[in-house]
């Protein structure tokens, strides 16, 4: 249906005839029962569009818009996040600051949101420090519940959004400590853009951009054993354990939580543990995994990945991620499989753990 | 047929055909279904679930033996990738120190002087990052030299371009100095530049030509039309496939133009036009000619 009125949309347009499209879609809008609430939300966002773009109307675009956003879960997030972003607009041009930072919020509520844009939204709205806490709570919340490759898609959305509202309440450390985690989590791809966000924070916490700097130089050194300057460290590793009120409940919660009966689980909770900023429990977890995922060539390598990324995210010393990989596949009696021989192997965690900082969870 | 085997066929038949489980097989589907079970039926001592894979199959692991074990390299070449760093390449990181460098600077929290930016900047002259144009990332590498007058500051400029990376920025400096000084009409600073330029390029035809026609230009902008139009010409005719070729052949038209021959100018732009129709500078040419007839 959707598509049909799209298609009507351009038709009409195309051939100067509003009135037609307007008819047909208030006619729609009049048969379309409550009964099925998503169609009607979707006619009702179209309407909206129409209103608001060809009629000029925005109080009847406004109208449309709550009618739908009222439905609250019920309408389907395509129409509910256009219907908001539309809202949002007509808010902020009227200086309607409040009721545009609470539409915001509202589509950052829905579980299908994943956080993109709404640190802008919310700064061009002129949000209050309380709004944009509550912002922050909603991100880290989306992350506190979400799991495995969610959790990882969030790192690169909703984290970034969270650093940029950190940094705006004047609290760069922290958001230098969420950026840690995001490197954690998310995939190579996404290191350029979570590396700008990092170098951001750390210069608003120095006030200069030298270790902002050194940062960047940091994350873009190649390391190898034979190249690996001991000049470059990673400034992100001076600040301390990231604490707040939704990572310290979802951190009791796994507390409570039976251990995870399967890899995968396993696999999961390494990753929760990584954006708790337990690096060296989450090594731990995707060690686990490992021993226990199938011998396929994607589980071993998903749980090998999982078990260096802390590691490598926090130091970039593929000595350390080989340390941990070699452990998995070999175990303490090395390659050889004999104790006492000179290939014999050390636990890994204890060493990450002395690299991360003595007593890093 | 075995209990075992029967249900298994009429299993099979319901998904198959969507006919319920219990009917019996129709004659016709019994090829069907035998050719089913010889697929699905594997040796006792097969465990596909347990093997990565591309593994060897049972025969090779018969013949494995010795000191490396086949299976376990196969782990190993499934977990290497874990053993790297995610690395962020040298352009995004150059973009966000550039980022970073500017967002400083207009916050008052950067120190425009600070020599730790000259190896940011001047990387900016040969790529152009992000909102960092080059001829403001080399005004900005010559307030790294400050409490020196701007002259001097362009003589340090160079002589730390020349120790740098082994001279590696040094040309990319001095076009940029000859375009920086052009821009401000100051055409003799901007011939010396692009002639040091020149004697640095070596025997890079790519340098070579991006000198000349600075050189050219700064001689056209002096008012030396006849030298300009026959540096250009020279270089044009040397170095035909340059990226800078089109801009030259452009350049020729511009001297020809100050120099007042306006027939040679116009005959220049339409052979561009005629030989490069597809480059972006026969675009600014057609323009250029266009306005040259309007005024005839």
């Amino acid at each position: 249906m959707g598509a049909d009125f799209r298609a009507f949309r351009k038709m009409a347009d195309a051939l100067g005839e509003d009135a037609i499209f307007s008819a047909l879609i208030d006619k729609a809008i009049e048969q379309a029962s409550e009964e099925h609430p998503q169609t009607l939300c979707r006619l009702l966002n179209y309407r909206a569009d129409f209103r608001l773009t060809r009629e000029n109307d925005p109080k009847g675009s406004e109208a449309d818009c709550r009618r739908a956003m009222d439905f609250g879960k019920t309408c389907p997030f395509p129409a509910y996040s256009a219907c908001a972003d539309r809202l949002y607009g007509i808010y902020v041009r009227d200086g309607r600051t409040e009721a545009a930072c609470e539409t915001r919020l509202s589509v950052l509520r829905r579980p299908e949101s994943n956080g993109a844009w709404v640190a802008k939204h919310l700064f061009d709205a002129g949000a209050s420090p309380e709004t944009l806490e509550t912002a922050l709570r909603e991100l880290r919340r989306k992350s506190a519940t979400a799991g495995g490759s969610a959790l990882r898609n969030l790192a690169t959305t909703a984290q970034p959004e969270a650093i940029k509202i950190l940094i705006a309440l004047g609290r760069p450390a922290e958001a230098a400590c969420e950026a840690r985690t995001a490197l954690s989590l998310a995939l190579d791809s996404a290191w350029p853009r979570l590396s700008e966000y990092a170098a951001r924070a750390l210069k608003a916490e120095d006030g200069n951009a030298a270790r902002a700097a050194s940062f960047l130089e940091f994350v873009s050194e190649p390391l190898s054993e034979a190249k690996r300057k001991p000049s470059v460290r990673n400034p992100l590793a001076a600040f301390p354990r990231l604490r707040d009120s939704v990572r310290d409940a979802e951190s009791d919660r796994l507390e409570q939580t039976p251990a995870p009966s399967s890899w995968r689980e396993w696999l999961d909770r390494s990753s929760k543990l990584c954006w708790l900023d337990r690096p060296v429990d989450a090594t731990e977890a995707a060690m686990t995994a490992f021993a226990l995922c199938p011998m396929t060539e994607n589980a071993l390598a998903e749980c090998a990945r999982a078990a260096t990324r802390p590691a490598l995210a926090a130091t970039r010393d593929e000595t350390l991620a080989a340390a941990i990989v070699d452990w998995m596949l070999y175990g303490p009696a090395g390659k050889d499989s004999k104790m006492g021989t000179s290939d014999d192997l050390d636990a890994p965690l204890s060493a990450l753990r002395a690299v991360l900082g003595g007593n890093a969870p | 047929m075995s209990r075992t085997a029967a249900s298994f066929r009429s299993a099979a038949l319901a998904a198959l055909f969507c006919v319920p489980a219990s009917a019996e097989p129709l004659p016709e589907t019994d090829f069907l279904l035998s050719k089913i079970e010889r697929t699905v039926t594997r040796p006792a001592t097969c465990a596909p679930c347990t093997v990565p894979a591309g593994m060897p199959d049972d025969a090779d692991r018969g013949s494995a033996a010795g000191d490396v074990n086949p299976y376990l390299e196969k782990i190993r070449e499934a977990v290497s990738p874990a053993r790297r760093a995610p690395i962020v390449p040298e352009k995004a990181k150059n973009d966000a120190l550039a980022k970073l460098f500017l967002a400083s600077l207009s916050d008052g929290s950067a120190d425009p002087s600070d020599p730790r930016w000259r190896p940011l900047l001047v990387r900016a002259l040969e790529k152009p990052v992000r909102d960092l144009p080059p001829d403001d990332a080399y005004r900005l590498l010559l307030a790294t030299f400050p409490g020196v007058d701007a002259g001097t500051a362009r003589k340090r400029l160079r002589e730390w371009a020349a120790e740098c990376e082994g001279g590696l920025h040094l040309v990319e400096v001095l076009l940029s100095e000859s375009r920086v000084l052009f821009s401000v009409r100051n055409w003799e600073g901007s011939l010396a530049a692009a002639e040091a330029a020149a004697a640095a390029a070596g025997n890079s035809p790519e340098l070579s030509a991006r000198a000349a026609y600075r050189k050219g230009l700064a001689l056209a902008g002096a008012g030396r039309t006849t030298e300009a139009v026959c540096v250009l010409r020279s270089e044009r005719d040397e170095h035909p496939e340059s990226r800078a070729a089109p801009e030259i052949e452009y350049a020729i038209a511009w001297a020809e133009l100050r120099g007042g021959d306006e027939k040679a100018a116009a005959e220049t732009l339409r052979r561009l036009i005629r030989e490069r129709p597809a480059d972006p500078v026969a675009e600014k040419a057609r323009q250029t000619l266009g306005d040259l007839e309007d005024v005839r």
